[in-house]
């Protein structure tokens, strides 16, 4: 039912738009990897996977690079998960940090 | 120094963590106030400091991921992120990214590739750097024209509004660029720049920021938003693929990632006190600058091609962050001057 108080948002128009952002995402999930492996140039054939552990002491650089040594899926997954949970998280951070410098950080007019 | 010198076990050598923090602060202001990835400044300096080739490319790819997601936070906030716009361009990149590359296969099977793509790259970025350029220029002159009262030139219909117009089902409307146009613009758009890029070997930041601008249409701060908002993904997943392929130092991409996330918010925070035209002056010099140093390469002058390149990158974030110290300094005082006024 459309609520008369609030035209603009009816529930077929919000359907819609759910379902045009849920084919969007499949969309990309499908196509992204098409496209970072078409940029990504040769792969590394030349290139021994070993990192040199020898000289570690136990720690993260250890804990990382026996993954490495170990499972490179898992460690593709471990670089995902690294960079993008840093990212969110440094993103969140700094954004905290630079609010409390005292910066107006509402939103922007598009002026040129 | 050496006590900054970490190990890096992947990549077999040590290097400075300094040196790290610095390169990722660099682009990580470069990228937020561009909109761009800044893969053609991390790969050549890293390399200069001696980082192995095949880990340059996959750990600026990895930290690339991480910094654009805190850039895409800070412009998705400024309401610089036009999410539907992004999502219909990333359809068309990633078409046009395949194509590319099967080009690119196609030119190689001829012997032509190495010749080609060099040439290209050069032409369109003395393309794009020329265009941006003369458009800032042509609206400065209008300004001019306007601030002494002379009689304004009539404005006529830009060459995005005209695409705009194509009526080509199915019509939809992007709120945050405040355009409506046919869905098919964004997307050939977005195959079109995916097919440059991926012929020309690059993630195509600094070709699809003016191709939103110019040929879709947008406000130049929701070019940048979005364009990193479609970095953010495929530089996720570039991180991940390159992973799989042993090709990412991932201790020299957090590093990295501490000092572009300091960088990135910075250039982010720095497009609130520019205007959209100055951004556009600032990208067309630092794409002249890419040119010059993709030009020194064709003559085989590696060492003053990545040096050029890293120094212009350290200038240029200087730049952004002078403009971001000037911003706030006087944000500050007029805050304070109308408190003093209002008390």
């Amino acid at each position: 039912m459309k609520n008369p108080a609030n035209p603009g948002i009816g529930p077929g128009r919000a359907r819609r738009w759910i379902a045009w952002c849920a084919g969007a995402l499949l969309g990309a999930y499908l196509l992204a990897p098409i496209a970072v492996m078409a940029g990504g140039g040769k792969p590394a054939t030349r290139l021994v996977n070993v990192a040199d552990t020898r000289a570690l002491e136990p720690g993260i650089s250890k804990f990382i690079a026996d993954v490495y040594n170990t499972n490179l899926i898992l460690f593709g997954l471990l670089v995902l998960v690294t960079m993008a949970g840093m990212g969110a998280l440094l993103g969140f951070a700094c954004d905290k940090i630079v609010g409390l410098i005292g910066i107006d950080l509402g939103k922007l007019s598009h002026h040129e | 120094m050496d006590v900054f010198d970490i190990y890096l076990p992947i990549a077999g050598i040590e290097f400075n963590v300094l040196l790290l923090l610095l390169i990722g602060f660099t682009v990580g202001v470069c990228g937020g106030f561009f909109g761009i990835g800044g893969a053609w400044i991390v790969t050549p300096a890293l390399n200069i400091f001696g980082f192995p080739m095949p880990y340059a490319i996959g750990t600026d790819l990895a930290h690339m991921g991480g910094k654009s997601i805190v850039s895409t936070i800070r412009h998705g906030k400024f309401g610089n992120v036009d999410v539907r716009l992004g999502l219909a361009m990333i359809v068309g990149t990633t078409c046009g990214m395949e194509l590319g590359a099967r080009l690119v296969l196609y030119l190689e099977r001829l012997g032509l590739a190495e010749e080609y793509i060099r040439k290209a790259y050069v032409v369109f970025l003395a393309l794009i750097g020329g265009y941006v350029l003369y458009d800032y220029l042509t609206h400065m002159r209008r300004v001019k024209a306007a601030s002494t009262g002379k009689e304004q030139p009539e404005s006529r219909h830009t060459f995005a509004q005209k695409l705009q117009r194509l009526h080509l089902p199915p019509m939809i409307s992007f709120p945050a660029s405040g355009i409506r146009c046919s869905l098919w613009l964004p997307v050939l758009v977005g195959l079109t720049t995916g097919i440059v890029a991926s012929v020309l070997g690059v993630g195509g930041g600094f070709i699809r920021m003016p191709a939103l601008i110019y040929l879709v249409g947008c406000p130049t701060l929701v070019a940048v938003g979005t364009d990193l908002f479609e970095v953010m993904i495929t530089g996720a997943y570039g991180a991940f693929t390159y992973g799989i392929k042993g090709r990412v130092e991932l201790i020299a991409a957090v590093w990295m990632l501490l000092g572009a996330a300091i960088g990135a918010q910075m250039g982010t925070v720095a497009v609130k006190y520019v205007r959209g035209y100055s951004i556009r002056l600032l990208f067309a010099v630092t794409i002249f600058i890419a040119c010059i140093s993709v030009l020194l390469k064709q003559l085989e002058l590696n060492v003053a091609s990545s040096v050029m390149i890293v120094s212009a990158g350290i200038i240029i974030s200087l730049v952004i962050m002078g403009l971001l110290v000037r911003g706030v300094v006087v944000e500050q005082r007029a805050l304070k001057s109308k408190r003093g006024g209002s008390s």
